[in-house]
């Protein structure tokens, strides 16, 4: 709750964000494309951070949720003519709600190592669920060959085949999930999911149902899962059995952690850091051909030696840079 | 017996972790405005009865009635609705939370309010926008005992209630609890501070190896000081 309005950390994420909005005017296609990756990651990466920062559930299985709604794209949109944003959009948050509402009757009620274990086991169902079978080509992956438009009273106000128009819709779509986020989080319900993660004992004690809350969250945290996986897929048009699968799910929680958990602004940090990191390092010349093609290594260390210097990730290192942790009233000296 | 209807009622408790009985066969019962202590030495299982009461773990054997209803099995949370309050040994209040937001999470619908728990607690007034965890151990626990009267229970159920604080506090925290007496609701107590009990409350239930070895008024307890030494280390 401290890190969520310190104001290091507003300020950051506030230049970061302004930083994305800026790419259209500046960028080509491949830093726009990068910025929108970033943006994307930032709001999956948000519901990671809803679930371990806020909820103290570690899932290892967020990206099937991330995957479905991917695949509520290619489902949504016709072979040939744009689709509806809204349609696919809201498709994709209701699939991955409804996985995450099913899954989650199950998956909440484990805590701990065994939690990791059961959502990755849903997430590695679904994941074989479109590796193994022809569902969109299996393991081939499909296309979209349109991509989706809002459009109203035949005029087209948004249309996803433009990278700028995609662009500023995912920011607008992460600005307002970071505000909707910190009001829940601010609400008796995000005190309730915070008083669960630290001692659901006490909860049950003055008169809340762990189990329901920790249920709320999950589901929430699967529908901005699934829009993120929507507006992903929409950047290149193309949905594959990957974006389920454990590297995903792991690639967010790495983010997250190196953003900061339980900032919120820390998702849109790692998932920032994170992108271009990898586009730096995979870079041969800026960093050698030799740092180039053994680029996980040097990633790994970086992430390591951050997580390490840095305890909170960067939202952490921010608030402490920025001064006293309490950014609230008479907080911590 | 108690003076009038019970507000909770334990008939019979049994209750234990992993199958082995902690505590066994207890019967206890406390009445509006009634104040009660359970006493006894580290072990004795005064804390699993609480926590068998509140629903925080099984009971093995027993009943468990709230206002005259049958609670034995069900779960703390509606045992909480159902009008239990409990402030937990340690406070365990929220650190990352404020102290308005500490007991804004308890808020139930009654006549306890933010308003009425600074007015009994003036002290956690001045420090609304603080943090749980800068708060004093005194203010943590009038912080506990606010959030608890916010779930408007019937029955506060304390447990270790002045453990730690200085004696200015725990004098206050005591005199918090003739407070809640007078306003009718019922109030279990355990603590270490033999003299404070015994002025305070009216009845005291003596636990060795959980069972209840010993009961009654103060007269009752004090007319065998070699017993209450041997059960209670004093």
């Amino acid at each position: 709750m401290r890190l969520i309005s310190h104001p290091a950390v507003l300020l950051t994420l506030t230049a970061v964000l302004l930083a994305c909005a800026s790419v259209p005017f500046w960028g080509g296609t491949y830093e726009l494309k990068v910025a929108t990756r970033i943006l994307c990651f930032a709001l999956f990466v948000l519901s990671i951070d809803l679930l371990i920062g806020f909820g103290g559930m570690v899932t290892f299985g967020q990206a099937a949720f991330f995957g479905l709604g991917a695949y509520a794209l290619f489902f949504l949109s016709p072979e040939y003519e744009a689709g509806s944003i809204l349609v696919a959009g809201l498709g994709a948050m209701a699939l991955g709600a409804l996985a995450a509402l099913l899954t989650g009757l199950v998956v909440v009620r484990t805590k701990g190592v065994y939690f990791i274990m059961v959502t990755l086991a849903f997430a590695q169902m679904g994941f074989a669920l479109f590796h193994d079978t022809d569902i969109a080509n299996g393991s081939d992956g499909a296309f979209v060959f349109v991509k989706p438009a809002l459009t109203v009273a035949g005029v087209t106000l948004i249309d996803f085949e433009s990278r700028t128009d995609l662009h500023f819709t995912v920011l607008a779509v992460v600005v307002i999930a970071l505000a909707k986020l910190v009001v829940l989080i601010r609400s008796p319900f995000g005190e309730a999911l915070q008083g669960v993660k630290t001692d659901d004992r006490r909860m049950r004690a003055l008169g809340y149902n762990p189990y329901l809350i920790r249920l709320a969250a999950f589901t929430m945290a699967g529908a901005l899962a699934g829009l993120a996986g929507f507006l992903f897929a929409s950047i290149d048009g193309y949905v594959s059995p990957e974006l389920l699968g454990w590297q995903l799910s792991g690639q967010g929680i790495v983010m997250a952690v190196l953003g900061g958990l339980g900032s919120l602004g820390g998702a849109v940090f790692g998932a920032a850091s994170l992108v271009l990191l990898e586009e730096v390092l995979k870079d041969q010349s800026l960093v050698g051909g030799f740092i180039a093609e053994h680029w996980h290594i040097p990633l790994g260390l970086i992430i390591v030696g951050i997580v390490l210097a840095f305890r909170g990730g960067i939202a952490g290192a921010l608030s402490r840079l920025g001064g006293t942790l309490g950014g609230m009233g008479g907080g911590r000296p | 017996m108690t003076p009038g209807p019970a507000l909770l009622d334990l008939e019979g408790l049994s209750a234990g972790y992993d199958g082995i009985p902690v505590v066994e066969d207890i019967s206890l019962a406390i009445a509006p405005g009634e104040v009660i202590s359970l006493m006894g030495r580290n072990g004795m299982g005064k804390t699993t009865l609480l926590k068998a009461a509140m629903g925080l773990i099984p009971a093995m054997r027993g009943r468990v009635g709230i206002m005259g209803v049958d609670h034995s099995r069900t779960p703390a949370h509606k045992r909480a609705a159902a009008g239990l309050g409990w402030v937990p040994e340690g406070r365990r209040i929220f650190a990352d939370l404020t102290v308005v937001e500490n007991l804004e999470m308890a808020r139930r619908i009654g006549p306890w309010t933010p308003a009425t728990v600074f007015d009994l607690f003036p002290r956690l007034a001045e420090r609304k926008r603080h943090y749980g965890d800068t708060l004093s151990g005194g203010e943590q626990q009038m912080l506990a005992i606010g959030r608890a009267l916010l779930t408007n229970p019937n029955v506060l159920i304390v447990d270790e209630a002045t453990e730690g604080l200085a004696p200015k506090i725990r004098d206050e925290i005591w005199e918090t609890f003739d407070t809640l007496r007078h306003q009718g609701l019922a109030v279990i107590v355990v603590d270490k501070h033999l003299d404070q009990l015994l002025s305070l409350c009216d009845r005291h239930f003596v636990m060795e190896k959980g069972r209840i070895v010993l009961s009654g008024g103060r007269e009752a307890l004090m007319a065998d000081p070699e017993r209450l030494h041997r059960f209670l280390g004093v």
